[in-house]
């Protein structure tokens, strides 16, 4: 039993667990961050990547989008290199509401949120992909925001600053005395060491697992798990974000991703957020939605789909999912018997810098530590270990860069060996052993259109070359990272894809066996 | 439609890939005229093994064995496991007189390294491949080489992976003629030791590295057109045998088998249409009339049989919509599980397979296309090879003997149905109206 101590224990490296780490060490407060998998597993490696204009919730939630006004341009301003400026759309097709239209001027206008009628013929001139049959549209100041790129910005941003980052680490039991939080245990899911924590503050930054990791010490929360599928477009088809003119609902925004174009999302109560699966009946029922807008997408190949999971929090007794709270919680636990121990969940990923700043404040006030917030205005880094995730940035290094860049190991996105060096190297300095699916989380490999089939098996050969891999590391490797892939693949195969993916078993099981290794 | 465009045939075959080929060269045995089209085919993406039969789990030697595992719609239940076994036999005869010796260990299955270090078995191996197999049955110390710049090969990642069957040293050479920090291409490079004096540079790079092994292992690039002459030119020159180790595609054992079937059949008087489109089958008069369309016009066909090996979604003879799959040239009905949630399993890598596999074409013991009811579409149409329903080829390592054993069986019925109708009539262009004979043309699904 390996024993530490922390002075602040954040549970959760999402957006959120990861932005309280930064904000508390840009105060000089030490803190650890755990998460039972790598960094943005949950909810924030699962969303549409999309930084909110506030329009969306003006009509249902003014509250909700006046956040998303404020913060939406902080984070235009403190972290540019992980936004695109897409713009965005609201389109009206003949069958809706117009009394919806009048509504959405009301409150965009009561909210102070930016919006621009535009003559129908404009909008298609602007996005050529629309329906042309569209009746209404607006111009809103929707952005896209890479959310796997955020968060590792802000986890390396407060490890600079003294944080500790401990992934694969699974908490296992609280140890409660007399109101307090004395310890907290967890084991690692790779090495199966189990270790003890001791903490000042524990804060509960597990998304749709918060009622689970409370649930561990004794208290009860009710949460309710919504899952919400999206899909993934072979290719960009719009400029901007595309939403429909009406009460949200199901499928009704397209949302540009770098290369490609993201449908979503549903929304349906899941009784258990491990068990998150994308069905086909839902990537059938986005592809339908997002046709009526854009009728490109009827006819688009698909390379992949996946879900995330909502923690609800009721409010009052309404029974439609979307109305429940999307607002974001932060309960102290003082109030239920414990002094050092609070819970921020829910929330959206543009108000995630807002939501761990509340939660930094209250823990720096339960402390009496006087620093101040400085994450509205400090940029956030821009890391050269992150860039790796953007589109084409792999590519325009290896043509670029005056360095010896390597051979290409995957030829979609163009990504060298020197990158995957990088990558690698990074990880083990940090005392971990590398994997492809941590590979491909930091960077584009796998997201193209061959979705890993050639490059896992280039890159397994590279990496038992460089001795970073040994024995049967490459082919468990492969079978990892594949099996990953195919939780968002199986609900989307047909048409291209399909073709795809019987090249993939035709290397995996028609040539090299693995399905018996 | 212009005589002059018009070709005559006993059969056409739809399909370029292991099930054509071996249908093409059935037929031309049999005294029949052949005209094969077909696209890149799955040659390309073969090991280079032909396999007969292993059902998961384990691995068993005894092909015959797993008969009792089998699905009862798989196509295997229509054929005697002799006649698929003659078929396999028949195909390595003609591929070894044509200049691609191919071999098997006592009618059974053998055991052979791949370059991802997985050990897996097949039923016939290229005598190129032939020391790799000698090496793990017999547990000798190999060496394993790599390739500077050849990607997804790593001799280390192979060397660890038999390291149950043999003990192996790994070194990393430069290929000859490359500079240090090139790309290796494979064809360039293969195609560049068919010329001896590039065998004698490879085969001199090698030898420093020999030590205390009984073999030497090396990425299946060793030629194009001479490989068996360069597996002993090799072999000679260091003192112990050579052998290649299959990989990932662009697959040079591929190549050499999909040349070696078309150069053999050619001299066979066999007629190819390469990466050209079929545009239309119809079916008049007794006769199927086949539209190719090439660059400089429209080609018919008019053939007496047809042959449908056009393979799956990969090469495009089954196409997976969002609600059914459909077989695009001829419209045949497709057997299929119903709806996708039910194509496939939520494990990419269950041993079981996934439904979706399993789609295809059914058809009746002679390999004629069967519809809705159960009963054969029509006369003198056949289907062959991966499109047909009820097996898993990649996971049930039948690929070959699937494709063999399905298009003997559907020449064997062909030949027989074209002879009796030449007793019966004579062959000369009929008279009569179309309805009478019930033309069609084909459906083409879009």
């Amino acid at each position: 039993m390996v024993r530490g101590h922390t002075s602040i224990l954040i549970v959760g490296c999402g957006v959120t667990g990861a932005g309280i780490a930064r904000d508390l060490s840009l105060r000089g407060v030490e803190c650890t961050v755990l998460d039972t998998n790598d960094y943005a597993s949950g909810a924030s490696g699962s969303n549409h990547g999309l930084l909110h204009s506030g329009a969306r919730y003006a009509v249902k939630d003014p509250r909700a989008a006046e956040e998303c006004v404020v913060e939406s341009d902080i984070l235009k301003s403190i972290a540019p290199h992980c936004i695109e400026k897409t713009g965005g759309l609201f389109v009206g097709l003949p069958e809706d509401d117009e009394k919806y239209f009048s509504e959405f001027e009301q409150a965009c206008s009561k909210t102070n949120i930016y919006f621009q009628a535009l003559d129908p013929d404009y909008a298609l001139e602007l996005e050529p992909s629309l329906n042309s049959n569209i009746i209404a549209a607006y111009a809103v100041n929707d952005a896209t925001i890479d959310p796997f790129r955020l968060t590792l910005e802000n986890l390396e941003d407060a490890r600079i600053h003294g944080c500790t980052f401990l992934p694969y680490s699974k908490v296992t039991g609280f140890g409660v005395y007399k109101g307090r939080i004395e310890n907290v245990r967890f084991i690692n899911r790779i090495s199966g060491k189990e270790s003890e924590i001791e903490a000042d503050y524990i804060i509960n930054a597990s998304g749709a697992w918060a009622g689970k990791i409370v649930g561990l010490t004794g208290i009860y929360i009710p949460v309710r798990c919504s899952k919400g599928t999206l899909i993934v477009s072979a290719s960009r088809i719009t400029g901007a974000v595309v939403n429909r003119l009406r009460t949200p609902s199901d499928g009704d925004i397209i949302v540009p991703g770098g290369t490609v174009s993201i449908i979503g999302t549903t929304s349906s109560i899941i009784k258990d957020p491990d068990s998150a699966y994308p069905q086909p009946s839902e990537t059938d029922l986005l592809i339908e939605e997002a046709s009526m807008m854009v009728p490109e997408f009827a006819g688009s190949r698909y390379v992949r789909s996946y879900s995330g999971v909502r923690p609800l929090f009721d409010i009052g007794n309404n029974n439609d999912q979307r109305c429940i709270s999307r607002g974001y919680v932060l309960r102290d636990h003082s109030d239920d018997g414990i002094d050092n121990f609070a819970t921020i969940s829910g929330g959206k990923l543009t108000t995630y810098r807002l939501m761990a700043e509340k939660t930094a404040d209250l823990v720096c006030s339960k402390l009496n530590i006087e620093a101040v917030c400085k994450t509205s205005t400090r940029m956030l880094p821009d890391s050269r270990k992150t860039s790796w995730s953007i589109p084409g940035a792999s590519a325009k290094h290896h043509f670029v860069s005056s360095e010896k860049g390597g051979r290409l190991l995957c030829e979609c996105e163009m990504i060298s060996e020197h990158v995957i060096d990088e990558i690698v190297d990074d990880l083990l300095s940090q005392g971990r052993e590398p994997t492809l699916t941590e590979i491909g989380l930091r960077s584009r490999v796998g997201k193209g259109p061959c979705q890993g089939c050639g490059c896992s098996s280039r890159i397994a050969a590279y990496l038992h070359g460089r001795g970073v891999f040994k024995g049967r590391d490459g082919i468990n490797q492969i079978k990892a990272m594949t099996e990953n892939r195919w939780k968002g693949l199986r609900p989307v195969v047909c048409g291209d894809s399909a073709a795809q993916l019987e090249l993939q078993e035709s290397v995996h099981m028609g040539i090299f066996g693995f399905e018996r290794q | 439609m212009d005589k002059k465009s018009m070709i005559d045939a006993d059969i056409f075959v739809a399909g370029k890939g292991l099930a054509g080929l071996a249908a093409g060269l059935f037929a031309a045995r049999k005294g029949l005229k052949v005209v094969i089209a077909g696209g890149t085919s799955g040659c390309r993406y073969m090991s280079g093994l032909l396999d007969f039969l292993d059902i998961c789990p384990g691995m068993t030697d005894d092909p015959v064995s797993d008969f009792s595992l089998l699905a009862l719609d798989h196509p295997f239940k229509k054929i005697h496991t002799d006649e698929i076994r003659a078929s396999i036999h028949s195909m390595m005869t003609f591929l070894s007189e044509n200049g691609l010796k191919y071999e098997n260990s006592n009618n059974k299955n053998s055991l052979v390294m791949t370059s991802a270090g997985s050990i897996r078995t097949t039923y016939a191996y290229p005598y190129s491949m032939k020391a790799g197999v000698d090496a793990l049955k017999n547990g000798w110390p190999v060496l394993i080489v790599e390739f500077e710049g050849m990607k997804g090969f790593s001799a280390a990642q192979i060397a660890q992976g038999i390291s149950d069957y043999c003990s192996a040293i790994t070194v990393k050479i430069r290929f000859p003629g490359t500079v240090q920090g090139s790309e290796l291409y494979i064809e360039a490079s293969a195609l560049s030791l068919d010329l001896p004096e590039n065998r004698v540079r490879l085969a001199k790079a090698l030898i420093p590295h020999i030590k205390d092994v009984k073999a030497v292992g090396l990425p299946a690039i060793l030629g194009i057109y001479n490989t068996d002459r360069i597996i002993d030119d090799l072999g000679a020159l260091l003192g112990i045998p050579v052998f290649e180790i299959p990989g990932m595609p662009p697959s040079v054992p591929g190549l050499r088998f999909e040349e070696t079937m078309i150069k053999g059949l050619e001299r066979l008087g066999v007629s190819f249409f390469s990466q050209n489109v079929i545009s239309e089958i119809g079916y008049r008069d007794g006769f199927f009339e086949t539209a190719i369309d090439q660059n400089l016009g429209i080609k018919y066909i008019r053939s007496k049989g047809l042959v449908l090996s056009t393979g799956r979604f990969l090469s495009r003879g089954l196409i997976a919509g969002r609600t059914r799959i459909y077989e695009p040239l001829l419209g045949l009905h497709v057997k299929q599980p119903r709806g996708r949630d039910s194509w496939h399993s939520r494990m990419y890598f269950t041993p079981n397979g996934h439904p979706f596999n399993r789609s295809g074409i059914e058809t009746d013991e002679y390999m004629r296309p069967v519809g809705r009811n159960g009963r054969p579409v029509m006369e003198n149409l056949y289907v062959t090879g991966a499109i047909l329903s009820g097996q898993d080829w990649k996971r049930e390592k039948c690929g070959a003997a699937l494709s063999f054993a399905s298009s003997a069986r559907a020449v064997e019925s062909l030949k027989h149905n074209i002879d009796a109708s030449l007793l019966t009539s004579e062959k000369k262009y009929l008279e009569k109206t179309g309805e009478e004979h019930g033309n069609i043309l084909f459906s083409k699904a879009v």
